[in-house]
């Protein structure tokens, strides 16, 4: 491993540390462990990337800069593979930022629909793709408020405040991989997910994320997005059917 | 299993406990009937159970305690009657945990299995509604599943069945399986903190695991049962090894689990051909449906009224021809007039009054709508009524999953107000134990408005249930409005696949409702008519009657002899409507007066068994603020009602 990498991972380290509010030399070596050489400190601290005030360490904002593309692109990998591959993310990602550069995070971040937190539950640093992000590309992964009735889509993430109401979907298989359908969106949402019939009130059915299918057939339809949550008074998916029931 | 022999044997003599826990709505309480031959009440809904039962019996030459608890997800509870499954698994340390895992929802009950694995208790999953399962296409290999987690697995296709295999195992020895792995890193971290805790804290690897996930409650439930569960020192300890995740410990035991999950439900599953829509969802999703809905609630309704006013009233009327008036002629002209004539067939009469009242009266129109009611508990109707009317609960304060025991409060208004105590904004608590104890009638009280109202005609019923529910939606808007505002729960509801009924389970629970309520009622029935004849006799009864004449004629426009149904609510709602439905029929009440009584009835007549929910759920002053108020607010409102009557029959048509 080359020092390039070595002094990334410091400054990752930093930024981490920085979100705990303990930067400081003790907890950086605590962090880094054999990994930790002064000599990097010191190499960081004389391209001003960091200030170093006895024990304490702070970024500088080129160096905040840097650490930040960094996360970000640590961040955004622990989420494609954790959301598309469903994978075990903790080993793959922490070589991704020394991969991927600006412009592949930026394409990977837009697939996701511009995930705001990693799977851990840290917030990941906005990128320029969040800033503008186009509407047409947005359209990837929409809230299930959005999906028509009888629509099946998969869940990409839950974007919710609240620790149990996440805890509580979990536990209910509504989370990023998942298959649900939407049976019914008035008075209530009501889903199908693994079997089990769901119904949620509007809050709870715009926190969840779905990938949707067959994107552009979507983005061709603007129809439902500017009216989340309003009545849909939509024929609800049935078909009769009379006689035995003859299984295959 | 050695590791459990020396507590095993030493105590011996204290019966085998064995714990039935699963998902709500799994099984577990139809598992238990089965089981133990006892009989308690199952539903095709959510809460049916909310606290714990337990029944001892005998297997050849053992003694078990079989204990049927409350729904679970997981052991990272989410709810306050989850809370009283795993305080029963971590402080009455049962022997044997059951586990009933519903087919149709595999992969949520292993996630609970997931938990239960790290318990060291030995384990048994019975598979429900296998059938159902298939036929949605999905078909589970049980030999498999057993052989993967190293754990006896029943398979039950039918609610009933595989029982007697399920004793066998029982009977025999059954090892504890292999508590889950969470990878190096986390399994670590485990035993780590299991080595931190005291030696007074049971079943130290899921306790390690559920203080990784930081669970909020779980370290105050050690604490108050065991002692402070970390031993002297080492808190510091604990801090470290959970930041070494940043905190985020439990996202990724979470994210382990689900897998193992995933791996597992995979291997042992295989999807059949993509099922098709079958009648039982498209019916599910009409009952929910804002504009079918409608009518399929009508529909219910209607078959209620038919059944209550068509058949249960003629059948009461026929009983009352054919039974007790031969009896009532054949007393009297056995005995002279005097204090014994009126002792048993007088106006207070222990048979009149008393017994007849509950047997000819009473008892055969509960029989038809416990038998009606219980059929729409066994398809499922209730909670997606609930999805139905939730709109109309977010206008009077009841967001989220308070609809539910408001709707649930149709059954039992006890269980209603107990399954309340899951709702986590007080402000919901109050609005919803308000509500329900206020003017919704439970079964019984349902069942003999209906048949009071319906000799006078469908309109009748019609306009008291339309007072009712105005009642409810002023009372609610009021205390939405007056309560300082919470925020709101949110509405996450697991509905219940709609089912065919089954027959014989319907006619099961209605027999078991209809013999509890003899045997509660009937003593009752007759103490009270005692009360009220040595009242009457003493003159007590005259002087109250001249006392609330202004009340009752006045206000209320209902005639004087009211006053005896009204001292009956007090014992019981069933006697005091059965004498009222008697006095309709006699031509005592008319039309419009039946409403104002039924109105009276419904919100007057308090069960004691809810007034003792109250308070154990709101707490001695709020409930006594309720009570009184309820007893307040249903004069008010039932004279308001006879007003609007008097002024408005003619243009009602009444």
């Amino acid at each position: 491993m080359n020092s390039g990498n070595e002094r990334d991972e410091m400054l990752e380290r930093l930024w981490q540390l920085r979100e705990r509010g303990c930067s400081t030399v003790p907890a950086l070596r605590g962090e880094l462990a054999d990994r930790y050489r002064e000599v990097d400190l010191a190499e960081l601290s004389r391209d001003s990337l960091v200030v170093l005030a006895g024990e304490e360490i702070s970024l500088t904002a080129a160096g905040s800069a840097h650490a930040e593309r960094l996360i970000r692109a640590h961040r955004i990998g622990e989420r494609l593979i954790h959301d598309v591959l469903g994978r075990e993310f903790e080993s793959g990602a922490c070589e991704f930022e020394h991969i991927l550069n600006t412009e592949i995070v930026e394409g990977i971040c837009t697939l996701l629909g511009h995930p705001r937190e990693c799977p851990h539950g840290f917030p990941i640093p906005e990128g320029e793709c969040c800033r503008v992000s186009a509407r047409y590309v947005r359209k990837l992964i929409v809230p299930l408020t959005e999906l028509k009735i009888g629509q099946s889509a998969r869940v990409a993430y839950v974007y919710t405040k609240s620790d149990q109401q996440l805890h509580r979907l979990t536990s209910l298989q509504i989370r990023p991989g998942r298959l649900v359908r939407l049976h019914q969106a008035y008075p209530s949402y009501v889903i199908e997910c693994e079997g089990a019939s769901i119904a949620l009130d509007d809050e709870v059915a715009r926190s969840i994320n779905v990938w949707v299918e067959g994107a552009s057939a979507v983005a061709a339809d603007p129809a439902p997005t500017d009216s989340p949550g309003r009545p849909n008074f939509t024929r609800p998916h049935w078909r009769w059917r009379w006689g035995p029931r003859d299984r295959q | 299993m050695d590791a459990h022999a020396g507590p095993r044997e030493a105590a011996s003599l204290r019966p085998k406990r064995i714990d039935i826990v699963g998902l709500p709505n799994s099984g577990k309480s139809q598992l238990f009937n089965s089981l133990t031959g006892a009989y308690k009440l199952v539903s095709n809904y959510p809460l049916t159970t909310v606290e714990v039962a337990k029944q001892v019996c005998f297997e050849q030459d053992e003694c078990w305690e079989v204990a049927d608890t409350p729904g679970l997800h997981g052991l990272y509870i989410q709810s306050e009657e989850e809370m009283v499954v795993r305080s029963l698994i971590f402080e009455e340390a049962p022997d044997l945990l059951v586990q009933c895992v519903d087919a149709n929802r595999f992969k949520e009950s292993l996630l609970l299995t997931a938990d239960l694995m790290g318990l060291g208790i030995p384990l048994v999953l019975v598979l429900t509604a296998v059938g159902e399962s298939a036929q949605r296409g999905l078909e589970l290999d049980a030999e498999k599943l057993s052989r993967l987690l190293g754990m006896p697995v029943v398979q039950s296709p039918e609610p009933g069945r595989g029982i007697a295999e399920l004793t066998r195992i029982l009977l025999g020895p059954v090892s504890a399986p292999l508590p889950l792995r969470y990878g190096k890193s986390l399994d670590a971290a485990i035993s780590r903190v299991a080595g931190l805790l005291s030696p007074r804290c049971p079943h130290p690897h899921e306790a390690a695991v559920l203080l990784l996930e930081n669970d909020p409650s779980f370290r105050d439930f050690l604490s108050s049962s065991f002692g402070n569960p970390v031993r002297e020192g080492r808190e510091s300890e604990l801090e470290g090894i959970r930041s070494g995740f940043a905190g985020k410990a439990g996202m990724t035991l979470s994210a382990r689990r689900n897998r193992w999950v995933d791996e597992v439900s995979a291997a042992v599953s295989t999807s059949m051909d993509a099922p098709r829509p079958r009648f039982s969802e498209t019916f599910a999703q009409m009952c929910r449906h804002p504009v079918y809905g409608l009518p399929i609630l009508g529909f219910f309704l209607g078959v209620v009224y038919f059944m209550v006013v068509g058949v249960a009233g003629v059948l009461s009327l026929f009983l009352t021809t054919t039974l007790s008036d031969p009896v009532v002629r054949g007393v009297s002209a056995l005995l002279p007039p005097g204090l014994w004539k009126d002792l048993l067939i007088g106006p207070h009469g222990l048979l009149t009054l008393g017994l007849f009242n509950s047997l000819t009266t009473v008892l055969p129109i509960l029989s038809v709508f416990f038998l009606v009611f219980g059929l729409l508990e066994d398809i499922g109707y209730l909670p997606n009524l609930a999805i139905l009317t939730r709109r109309l609960g977010a206008k009077i304060g009841i967001t989220g999953n308070a609809i539910i025991p408001l709707v649930l409060g149709f059954g039992c208004k006890t269980m209603a107000t107990m399954t309340a105590r899951n709702l986590q904004s007080r402000k919901e608590k109050v609005i919803v134990i308000a509500l329900i104890a206020f003017a919704i009638p439970c079964s019984a009280q349902m069942g003999l408005s209906i048949a009071i109202l319906g000799q006078h005609g469908l309109a009748y019923f019609a306009v008291a249930f339309t007072f009712l529910v105005l009642a409810e939606v002023g009372v609610g808007l009021v205390l939405n409005r007056v309560l300082p505002a919470e925020k709101g729960s949110q509405f996450i509801q697991e509905l219940p696949p709609i089912r065919m009924p089954r027959i014989s389970a319907v006619a099961r629970k209605t027999g078991y409702r209809l013999l509890w309520f003899l045997r509660e009622a009937i003593p009752i029935f007759l103490i009270a008519s005692l009360a009220m004849f040595v009242i009457d006799k003493i003159g007590l009864l005259a002087l109250l009657k001249q006392a609330l004449k202004p009340l009752m004629t006045g206000w209320l426009g209902l005639p004087l002899d009211m006053v005896d149904a009204l001292l009956l609510t007090l014992a019981r709602s069933e006697a005091a409507a059965g004498l009222i439905l008697r006095m309709s029929r006699e031509g005592t009440l008319n039309g419009v007066q039946s409403i104002v009584a039924v109105v009276l009835l419904v919100t007057f007549a308090q069960c004691f068994a809810n007034i003792a929910a109250v308070f154990k759920e709101l707490g001695a002053r709020t409930a006594i603020i309720i009570v009184v108020g309820i007893y307040l607010m249903s004069f008010v409102l039932t004279g308001a009602v006879h007003e609007f009557l008097v002024l408005t029959a003619g243009v009602l048509g009444l």
